[in-house]
């Protein structure tokens, strides 16, 4: 049976280094893909999950069993996120033209996407391109909002887990949440509808 | 429920997160609603559209790195740069200039009634300029000789007092280092006295406890030995009754083993008997 994260935590405290390399082969993957969400970059995605990685390591004599190391190792990437957002100011804004000059046939991708499923070969290369642009659509929502939709949507917490984390009221977790989907269904859709301002391109 | 309020719901409900009863009163409502109808659509298509972000490749070998930083970090604690030495020389070289300064400050030359003063710590000396000059050699050899009186003069008269001011610091000192051995002596006796005194009664202290301790062993001796004592009276007991038992038992499948044997071999006997009389 595999220990648990807690019980890897204690061994790390008492200097255990297979321990931690354990608990880094475990989180490497789910972490990797937070932070890419958040951060939207590759290269810094990799320097800020290493930095977690060793706080993490550093930290390990802080931490208390009753804190959940999942609630912990989440506060640590949020916050290494959005230090490393602000030294970058990777806060960036697409102008809205590049949005809405969606050619005739890439529109009629991104709504076959929905109808059937499975990509077709010559369409499997504009999938990438799908999946950058829902990506940047992400990207433009105020940091609150893009990390409360990734912790519910991708990481598939619940909403007090994520207040938990956030250390705010659960409330404003769901405001947050409620407010994010609606901006993004308003950027996609918009582009993607046709009463929108594709209509006629 | 309004539309507000199912409006407000529709994110929880989409994501399984209401009671049933609250999750029943919202879906009611969005069936006959057309507005919060269009509303759940948008959002579903929303959350559609996020599953299509792909996930990149974790990067190659990413926990040996982590490992790797982690040495680096360690590394640089372990040997912070030594700021220390260069400020310390820097320290001592300042110092020492404005030590220089000082000592050339503290000789004087100054031009005052006619006369060149020159001034080395305590001692002056002035020298006036002729006021009828008489350049014969002769003269010139006169001052010169003066000079070099006034200057022997000087110099022994500076050697005097330093001499003296010498055997008064040295005075000083000697009466000072009796003194400091005056009481570092009466400090050692004093300590050594203390000291004795303590390890006397630190001794006893000790001993005590030591006494204590053997008394305590002792007894836990005793008492482990007789517990154990009976423990194995105990065992002895229950291995005889088990041996008892088991005799028994062996005694009764013994007998029951033979009677079954005679058994058999009775009818057996019995059987053979049979045959025979039915052959003849």
């Amino acid at each position: 049976m595999q220990p648990c994260c807690d019980e890897l935590m204690q061994r790390v405290k008492d200097g255990d280094m297979l321990a931690f390399d354990i608990l880094v082969r475990k989180w490497q993957r789910q972490l990797f893909d937070f932070v890419y969400r958040i951060v939207g970059d590759f290269e810094i995605a990799r320097d800020v999950c290493q930095e977690v990685f060793l706080r993490v390591y550093q930290y390990s004599g802080r931490y208390q069993p009753r804190n959940q190391f999942k609630t912990w190792i989440y506060r640590i990437a949020i916050n290494c996120s959005m230090n490393e957002l602000r030294k970058w100011k990777l806060r960036w804004a697409l102008p809205l033209k590049a949005l809405y000059q969606l050619k005739g046939k890439e529109r009629q991708i991104i709504e076959d996407t929905f109808t059937d499923p499975r990509p077709q070969p010559d369409e499997e290369i504009q999938m990438v391109e799908v999946s950058r642009y829902v990506q940047d659509a992400l990207r433009r929502l105020p940091d609150k909002q893009r990390i409360v939709i990734i912790l519910r949507h991708y990481e598939e917490l619940k909403f007090h887990e994520i207040a938990s984390i956030l250390d705010c009221p659960l409330s404003t977790v769901k405001t947050q949440m409620r407010r994010g989907l609606n901006r993004l269904k308003k950027i996609l859709g918009n582009s993607l509808s046709e009463g929108g301002v594709l209509n006629g391109l | 429920m309004d539309c507000k309020q199912a409006k407000k719901l529709i994110p929880d409900l989409l994501y399984g997160e209401l009671t049933s009863e609250i999750a029943s009163e919202a879906m009611d409502h969005i069936a006959k609603c057309e507005d919060c109808l269009e509303y759940r659509a948008g959002l579903q298509q929303t959350l559609k559209y996020l599953d299509q972000i792909e996930k990149p490749d974790l990067p190659l070998d990413f926990a040996a790195a982590v490992h790797d930083a982690i040495d680096r970090e360690t590394l640089k604690k372990a040997h912070p740069r030594r700021r220390l030495w260069p400020v310390l020389a820097t320290a001592i070289g300042l110092c020492g200039i404005i030590l220089s300064i000082f000592t050339i400050l503290a000789s004087e030359i100054r031009y005052e009634d006619g006369a060149l003063i020159i001034r080395f710590r305590e001692q002056q000396t002035a020298i006036t300029p002729d006021k009828s000059p008489d350049k014969s050699p002769d003269n010139a050899a006169k001052i010169l000789a003066d000079f070099r009186e006034e200057q022997l003069r000087l110099q022994r008269q500076s050697s005097d007092e330093m001499r003296t001011k010498l055997h008064a610091s040295i005075n000083d000192d000697l009466r000072g280092s009796i003194i400091d051995e005056l009481r570092a002596s009466l400090t050692s006796e004093l300590h050594s006295l203390v000291d004795s005194k303590l390890r006397a009664s630190l001794t006893d202290e000790l001993s005590a406890a030591i006494a204590e301790l053997s008394r305590a062993i002792n007894e836990y001796e005793s008492r482990r030995d007789k517990k154990v004592a009976e423990a194995i009276q105990q065992l002895q007991m229950q291995q005889h009754q088990l041996l008892l038992t088991l005799q028994q038992d062996l005694e009764v499948i013994t007998s029951r083993t033979e009677g079954e044997f005679m058994k058999t071999y009775l009818t057996m006997a019995e059987l053979a008997n049979q045959q025979a009389k039915s052959n003849r």
